[in-house]
Formats: structure tokens, sequence, C-alpha cells
């Protein structure tokens, strides 16, 4: 740390990095340039332009788990409104700059690249870039001017020099060129929540920060063109739409431009009213502005939806989306997918997100606070994708191309946030990334199936282990041709106990025949007798080279309830005419038999509920998809049983 | 649907089990169930 005087009004001023070569008197304002153990004065650096950022020289932070501090800023200008680029020093001696634009921060670092760096006129926003092995795509192209620094710098700023910069992003890195020098620089960095960079010592130190920082945020105003009172709340806003006459005014510094003077006749009234404030997924929001939007999409049909603007000092801004009903809360994407437009689909954070829809949004109605000068008319290119509940979308425009990601928010939850009773728009439809209920619906069939599947088996299983059936008898008869009647009796078998049930199979070799069997069961000692009839008839041939079949040459059937006793079977046989062969019958009785065929339909009738489930689920997906202009031919049907 | 799919599914079951317990099958031949005394009760002729 080295410290010096101004050589100017004699203020002390400090040098803590050792990379700062310049810093800016904070009394004179004088830019000092360190030359050896002396201090030069190059001239008196220009105002800064006060945007209420909560952040200043002095502040403290963590960035990974490392230390830094707040030691110099550079306030640049570009058509969208205003960033700051702090320079933070860590407790290494490293230093870093930490980029705050439109609520979103970066920490990032100047590296050296060895791969030839893109002309700026030749980049265009999703433009492909590969340096040193990653691969970037160009997310925003800006001309940016200086309007004046402060505190430590390592380089000369001049207020007015204008440069040209391109941001770039891929997976989860952030990465600025700045084409002020030649070769240009890069700087590599990464998005940080304000949350994670644990700020310390803000604008007021004796309050905590974002109570220093919503005090320093509110500002009060005339509307320049009704006089309508207007308040800011956050100090990245760059527009607001006045509710009273319907213009748009800039914001800049302390000054108010009438960016469109009551350009919009037509008055909407969101339904949440601009101003409320309420706590959604953790954090607490206030409502600062309301847009309408529509497009026209390539299935003709003409859409619009309604976004609110939230913002919180701490997360930001964030946006409530509604249509017909539907709502979801979006936030900016930090770290985009790589995906070229018009992609089918594409795996993002572990899901698989389906290209919904695609269209040119337009701006058709504005009102409240914005972090970008916004237009009425202001057209970009729009496409979602969707994985349930989830929706990333694209928006890109001749400067920028921007993604956020949706939740799917239901009314209910919606309106215990924000406190609201009126009842919120009907929904109607079913919303692209809309939940489907009937996916758990159908999980939970599915698994209850297979649950009765295991207790089916289990059941036949111990019917044909435990409850083994037995053969009680096995004869075969032969049956002479020559005698169209014949009666036989089989041997006699043993019933110990009661059986449920007496299987008598006739397994015969009759061929192009029939043959009428009367079975008789006989019990020896008490006469009781079960009678039987069946019919068995068998042909087959060859007609035109093919080979044909009719019946069977087998049959069988159930006594029920048998007492136990000794038995025996007494047949009649009928043999048809159509044959002169003999016909061997083999008899087999089997003991409490255990047949497959109920089981077989028990399975059949428990599959019925999980097909209907699974119908009802596609039936909702039809549905979803039916307002897409792309169609589901991306995937599937999203089937996980 | 799924409180009513756990009923209907527990009952076939019981039906099914109930069925396998008396040797009924949808496809099977049930003989016509009838009795009678058989005079003598040492042999059947027509």
């Amino acid at each position: 740390m080295k410290r010096a005087s101004c050589p100017s009004c004699g203020a002390p001023v400090v040098f803590r990095a050792a990379t700062s070569l310049y810093v800016v008197c904070d009394f004179c304002r004088s830019t000092l340039l360190r030359s050896g153990e002396d201090l030069q004065n190059i001239g008196r650096m220009a105002e800064l332009l006060e945007d209420s950022s909560p952040i200043r020289i002095g502040s403290e932070g963590r960035f990974r788990q490392r230390h830094f501090a707040v030691v110099g800023r550079i306030q640049l200008q570009y058509e969208s409104g205003i960033w700051n680029e702090w320079h933070i020093l860590f407790d290494d001696g490293r230093s870093a700059w930490l980029a705050e634009a439109s609520g979103e921060f970066i920490v990032s670092a100047q590296v050296a690249v060895s791969d030839p760096l893109p002309a700026f006129a030749t980049l265009a926003p999703e433009m492909p870039v590969t340096l040193d092995g990653r691969r970037f795509v160009v997310t925003d192209l800006a001309t940016a001017r200086c309007i004046a620094g402060e505190g430590e710098l390592p380089f000369r700023v001049a207020a007015g020099y204008e440069v040209n910069t391109a941001d770039l992003r891929g997976n989860d890195r952030f990465l600025t060129i700045d084409y002020s020098e030649t070769p240009p620089l890069v700087f590599v960095g990464q998005s940080v929540a304000f949350a994670d960079l644990q700020l310390d010592k803000l604008r007021d130190v004796q309050e905590p920060p974002a109570a220093a920082a919503r005090q320093v945020a509110a500002r009060a105003f005339s509307c320049p063109h009704c006089a309508a009172p207007l308040t800011l709340h956050s100090p990245a806003t760059e527009s607001v739409g006045c509710e009273s006459c319907g213009s748009i005014i800039g914001i800049e510094n302390e000054n108010l431009s009438l960016l469109s003077r009551a350009a919009q006749v037509l008055r909407e009234v969101p339904w949440l009213p601009l101003g409320t404030e309420g706590t959604l997924r953790g954090s607490e929001w206030r409502v600062i502005g309301f847009m309408r939007r529509s497009t026209s999409s390539a299935a003709d049909a003409d859409y619009r939806w309604s976004e609110y603007l939230l913002y919180n000092v701490q997360q930001g801004f964030a946006w409530l989306v509604e249509y017909q009903g539907h709502w979801n809360f979006a936030r900016g994407l930090p770290n985009p997918p790589l995906v070229s437009r018009g992609e089918a689909k594409f795996r993002h954070a572990g899901s698989e997100f389906r290209l919904f829809n695609r269209g040119e949004a337009e701006v058709t109605y504005v009102v409240g606070e914005f972090y970008w000068r916004v237009t009425v008319g202001e057209r970009c290119l729009v496409e979602d994708y969707i994985c349930p509940p989830l929706m990333l979308s694209r928006e890109v425009n001749a400067r920028e191309s921007t993604w956020s990601q949706a939740e799917y928010l239901e009314p209910a939850e919606l309106c215990v946030a924000f406190g609201i009773k009126a009842p919120p728009p009907a929904r109607t439809e079913v919303y692209a990334n809309q939940p489907n209920p009937l996916v758990e619906t159908h999980r939970q069939t599915c698994r209850l199936f297979w649950k009765l599947v295991l207790a089916a088996t289990v059941v036949q299983l111990a019917f044909t282990f435990l409850f083994a059936s037995e053969l009680v008898l096995r004869q075969r008869l032969v049956l002479p041709a020559q005698n169209d009647e014949v009666t036989r009796s089989s041997q006699e078998f043993v019933l110990r106990s009661r059986a449920r049930a007496l299987l008598v199979r006739h397994q015969t070799s009759v061929v192009n025949n029939w043959l009428s069997v009367n079975t008789t069961l006989v019990e020896k000692n008490t006469g009781e007798a079960y009678l039987g009839l069946q019919e068995i008839s068998h042909y087959r041939g060859v007609d035109d080279g093919e080979g044909w079949s009719e019946g069977s040459p087998t049959d069988e059937m159930v006594f029920k309830a048998v007492p136990a006793g000794t038995y025996h079977l007494v047949i009649e046989y009928e043999l048809g005419s159509d044959s002169s062969e003999a016909v061997v019958d083999t008899i087999e009785v089997v003991r409490n038999p255990t047949g497959w065929s109920n089981y077989v339909l028990l399975l059949l009738f428990l599959a019925i509920f999980p097909l209907l489930s699974r119908w009802r689920r596609n039936a909702f997906e039809a549905r979803r998809w039916h307002a897409s202009d792309v169609g589901n031919d991306a995937g599937g049907d999203g089937d996980e049983d | 649907m799924i409180k009513a799919n756990w009923l209907v599914g527990l009952l076939a079951l019981a039906l099914f089990s109930s069925a396998q317990y008396q040797g009924w099958s949808l496809f099977g031949h049930e003989n016509t169930a009838q009795s009678a005394r058989m005079s003598g009760a040492r042999g059947y002729h027509k």
C-alpha cells in the first residue's frame, strides 16, 4: 500500500493495488499518475453520474471464498443505460473487475488469448466464437462512452472516449472483448448473484445493505408531460412509462427526457398494481413495471401477454409473465445454453428442453420502470423451449441475445405471495410449460400396477407350489375302430381329502373324426356319481397346398368339490364314422389343478388402469402441443414407465 | 383415481385368489355338476 498526498489539493491518496497506475483524488477529482515515488496530476476527472448503486469505493465482499475490496470504478454509458465497472482488489494482491449492469453482477479478470480475435464489425448476436478451445456465443454488442472514473485504476480513464465492447457467454463463463486497444483486451469472468458476493460497507455503513440500497433507490419526480408523480425504486432504471398519460420518460442522472410523448392511447390496468410488494420464492419483490407484448407466430395466431417487472435489491430483476390466466416466474439466465436458433431440442442443466414456439414479439404497452430504454413497438425474435414446469426463452434483436428461465406458477401461490384478494384472470387451455398433473397420476398408477402384479404372481406361485396340484390317475385306453360305441372303466384312485377341483383331461389321437365322451366319476363305496359330457373333434388336411386344422384332439373338464373317497371313471365313448382308425385316449386326473388363464386374465384387467392413465396423460400433452406452432416432433411422449 | 384403482385392484386380486382356490377358470370346461347315486356302486353300465 502506498500513501501519498494529492499534488493539487494536498488530500491523502492511497494506492492499495500494485497494478494501479492512476488514482482519482476524492476531493478535487484530479487524475494522478503514479510515476515512481512521485504523483503527476494529468488533469481533472469529470463528475460521475448519480446512479444510486449500493456499491462504493471501500465496499468489501467475497468471490469464490476470497475476500476483496472495491478500490476504483469506471462508469460507462451505452444506448440502454449505464453500467459500472468496479475495480476490485483481492487480498493476494490480484485485481479484477466487478461489472454491474441491469441488475446483473459479473466478476472478471483480464486474460491473454492466443487465438486471433474477430473484428467488432464482423460480430453479430448469437455468433459462435471459439477462443483457446472454449466455445462462446455473442450475447451483447455495445458502443459505450466513458462517463468518468474514481479511485484507483490500472489505466488512464478519459471521459468521453468511446469503446466498442462485445459480451460473449459460454457454459458458465462470461467473456468481454474490449476493442478500445489494439489488440483488443479480453476479460473472462463469471456471473454471480448479489447475495453471493456478501458485500459489506455499502453506501450507508450504518444500515444493512438492503435497507441502505432501498433508501438510496427511491426517487420521486414528476412526469415532464403531464406532471403526474412518478417514483423510481431501482438504481438501474433507465426508463419509466407514465401511468397517467402513457408517456415514456428516459432517466439519465437527475435529468429526464421525454422519449415518447403520450404515445400509448389505450390504457391498460395491470392486475397486479405497480408498487405491490410480496414474498415469492423466498425473496421480497416489488412490482415496478408492466408491459403488454404480442407476437404473431408461424401458426398465424396472435398471442398477447402481460409481463410484470419485479425488483429486489439483492436479487435484481425478475419477471411475472401472464398469458390466459397462466403465470410464470422468470429470471435472466446468466449461463445460457449454446444452442443455434431453431434447434428442435437440447439438454440444459440435466433436462431436455423442446422448442415450443417461435415468433416476433412486439411491445404494445408500457407503464412503470424498466432497466433499459423501452419503447412501444420494440421488436425481437422470441423462441420458447419447454421442459415443464420450466421454460427457457431466447430473445434476440440486432444488438443482443438474452435468455431467461421461467417456472410455472400456480395463480393461488401468486395471490398468497402478493396478498391479492381479487380473483386472478381465469385459466384457459393448457399452457406451454404447465405441469401435467396426470404425469404423477400415471406414475402412481404404474407403480400400483406393478405392486398388484407382484401380489398376483405371489398368489399364483403359492397355488402352484404350496397348494400343489397332484396327478392321481394316468391311464391309456384304446378304442377299436370297428366299435362305434364302447364303455371303459378306469383304474381306481384315492382322494385322501376333499378336492376343491378335480380335472379330467382326455388326450386322444382322434384325427379327421369326432368322439363323444361321457365321463362319470363314481365313488366306490357310496355310489355317488358325477357326470360330464364332452365332444372332441379334430380334423386336418391340405387344401391348395396349404395345411389346415380344426378342433383339438384334447379336451378337459373339471369336477368341483369332490369329497374324499375311492373313485374310478366310467367313460362311454361314441366314435364317429368319418375315419376307420383306432383311437387312443390318455386320461389324466389332476387334483386341485392350478390354471394360468386366471392369472393372465387378471394381468389384462389390471393393465387397463395404467393404459387409461397413460391415455389421459397423453391427451393433456396433446392439448399442450396443439397450441405450439412447431408441433411435438422433437421428442416422444415422455413415457417413463 | 388412485384410490379407486387400489380398491378395484385389491378386489380383482381377491377374486383371482378365490377363483384359483375354487379351481374356477373362464376357459375351463366345467362338468355339468350333476351328481347321482349309482345303484350297486360296483360298476356302471349304459
